[in-house]
């Protein structure tokens, strides 16, 4: 049984009710939804409050989700869902302090990732940088091309399972695709160009 | 995108694609030849995979939730009442979804006291193993595993290197090999850690294999490598990548070791602007480009 059946199992055991299904869907995808969280801006406890409230709100929804597509999707749009309604808060009272300092300009970022491409953990950006400058990159691009380069990239999602599960094209896809990282090899470009 | 593409754009378009590893459908015809005869195509596949792959290692750097992380959850799950809210007429303490039962308990003290045991060994095997001078039989048993594991790198590598392309042992280069190996086989991404055992085992194998000329950047590594072993580790290094390609290398605290292009570090990854710095035409810029554009042609 391949990881994606066994979490398909996994979520059809959750509705069903099978207490011990809900840890393994915490347990498989934490890690992607706290990562979503930290490319977003927020700081490392923050992120995991927010990774927890994505969790309570696919168990109080859980009869209602329609176990169509990839749940990681469902997931994520859930996790930005759940952004959203953050930042609002933060905006309405500014004293909040949960989303990172910007690591540097968008330049500095990529430069900052680009500069250590596969380094070993000692010599490699800590776990914070790599956040904050991947946060500052990814917020060059538009919103679109920014979902679907991270469910290709990050995900390992193929272009057809992307277009199934956001209901786009496939070309469209493609193209968003295309354009994200042209964008992103224009600012390597500038960043070289800086260094 | 055509199935015979002849533009740069066409093709361009494809090497991002394929970096991306989004697409199911084959190589169109074509690609291969254009980028033969286009240095500026193979610039833009080696720059696109580059930025893909910087952008997965650096997500894959992004630390993991806290051990107390499903802990919480469960916490603020009875906290807030939200099971019962999901199964009317009963309680969370009734229901207790997120507790594991007795039996679950008891086989995860077991998981975890077994995994306690292999990290113990694991842990005293490295501290072994690292005792031992190079021609140990525990680091020779290491060098048999790794010829096992990078033979297949080795043979693309020597083909290249008929071809004219690579330069043979250029442990980066197998490597990146090896990563781009794993991530076809796991059909995702490799981790830091296990790209980083596998240039070990690499580097070990290559420098234990007689038929392969080292290059620059391995006879560094061994001699960093036997820095911490031997009294005369420069001096070694130095000798041994006498009259070789040396390309690239550069000492430590230069300019360009600052900028992360010290290749002679155990770590070595050239970054873009290192490789996009080695002058057109130059043995080793050429080889790394040629690596580049036969990794992405697979």
């Amino acid at each position: 049984m391949s990881p994606h059946q066994r979490l398909g199992d996994a979520l059809a055991r959750f509705r069903s009710g099978d207490p011990l299904a809900f840890d393994e869907i915490v347990d498989a995808h934490a890690p992607a939804i706290v990562r979503t969280f930290r490319r977003l801006g927020a700081d490392p406890s923050t992120a995991e409050d927010l990774a927890q409230e994505v969790f309570v709100r696919l168990l109080r929804t859980r009869a209602a989700y329609e176990a169509r597509g990839r749940l990681a999707v469902y997931l994520d749009r859930v996790a930005r869902n759940v952004w959203v309604d953050h930042v609002r808060a933060r905006v309405a009272r500014p004293e909040a302090s949960s989303i990172d300092a910007p690591a540097a300009s968008g330049d500095g970022a990529i430069a900052m990732i680009l500069a250590h491409p596969g380094a070993g953990p000692a010599e490699a950006l800590s776990g914070r940088d790599a956040a904050r400058a991947l946060a500052a990159l990814l917020a060059k691009l538009p919103e679109g091309e920014r979902a679907v380069l991270e469910l290709a990239v990050f995900e390992g999602l193929r272009y057809a399972e992307i277009a199934d599960e956001l209901s786009i094209p496939e070309g469209t896809v493609k193209s968003r695709v295309f354009s994200a990282v042209r964008r992103l090899r224009a600012a390597a470009r500038a960043s070289v160009d800086l260094a | 995108m055509t199935l015979h593409p002849r533009t740069c754009l066409d093709v361009s378009e494809w090497l991002t694609h394929s970096a991306v590893g989004g697409l199911s459908t084959p190589e169109p015809v074509g690609v291969a030849e254009h980028l033969r005869s286009c240095v500026r195509c193979r610039e833009e596949g080696i720059a696109t995979g580059e930025i893909v792959a910087s952008l997965r290692a650096a997500n894959g750097r992004i630390g993991l939730p806290s051990p107390r992380f499903a802990r919480s959850l469960r916490e603020r799950i009875e906290a807030e009442g939200a099971i019962s809210s999901v199964l009317p007429g009963t309680s969370a303490s009734e229901v207790n979804v997120l507790a594991a039962p007795a039996r679950s308990r008891s086989r995860r003290r077991w998981v975890g006291a077994a995994l306690a045991v292999s990290i113990a060994i694991n842990v005293g095997l490295a501290f072994f193993v690292s005792r031992r001078a190079p021609q140990g039989t525990a680091e020779l048993a290491s060098v048999d595993v790794a010829r096992t594991i990078v033979a297949p790198a080795l043979e693309r590598l020597r083909a290249l290197q008929d071809e004219g392309g690579l330069i043979a042992g250029d442990v980066v280069a197998t490597g990146w090999w090896l990563e781009a190996e794993a991530a076809a086989s796991r059909g995702g991404e490799a981790s830091t850690a296990d790209v980083r055992a596998r240039i070990d085992r690499a580097r070990l194998a290559l420098a234990s294999e007689p038929s392969v000329v080292l290059s620059s950047a391995p006879e560094a590594a061994l001699g960093r490598r036997l820095a911490a072993e031997t009294s005369e580790p420069r001096e070694r290094a130095r000798r041994q990548s006498r009259g070789q390609e040396t390309i690239g290398l550069k000492p430590s605290g230069s300019k360009q070791a600052a900028r992360g292009f010290d290749l002679a570090s155990p770590n070595a990854q050239p970054s873009l602007a290192a490789r996009l710095d080695h002058p057109a035409g130059s043995p080793r810029g050429e080889a790394l480009r040629a690596w580049a554009a036969a990794t992405l042609l697979r």
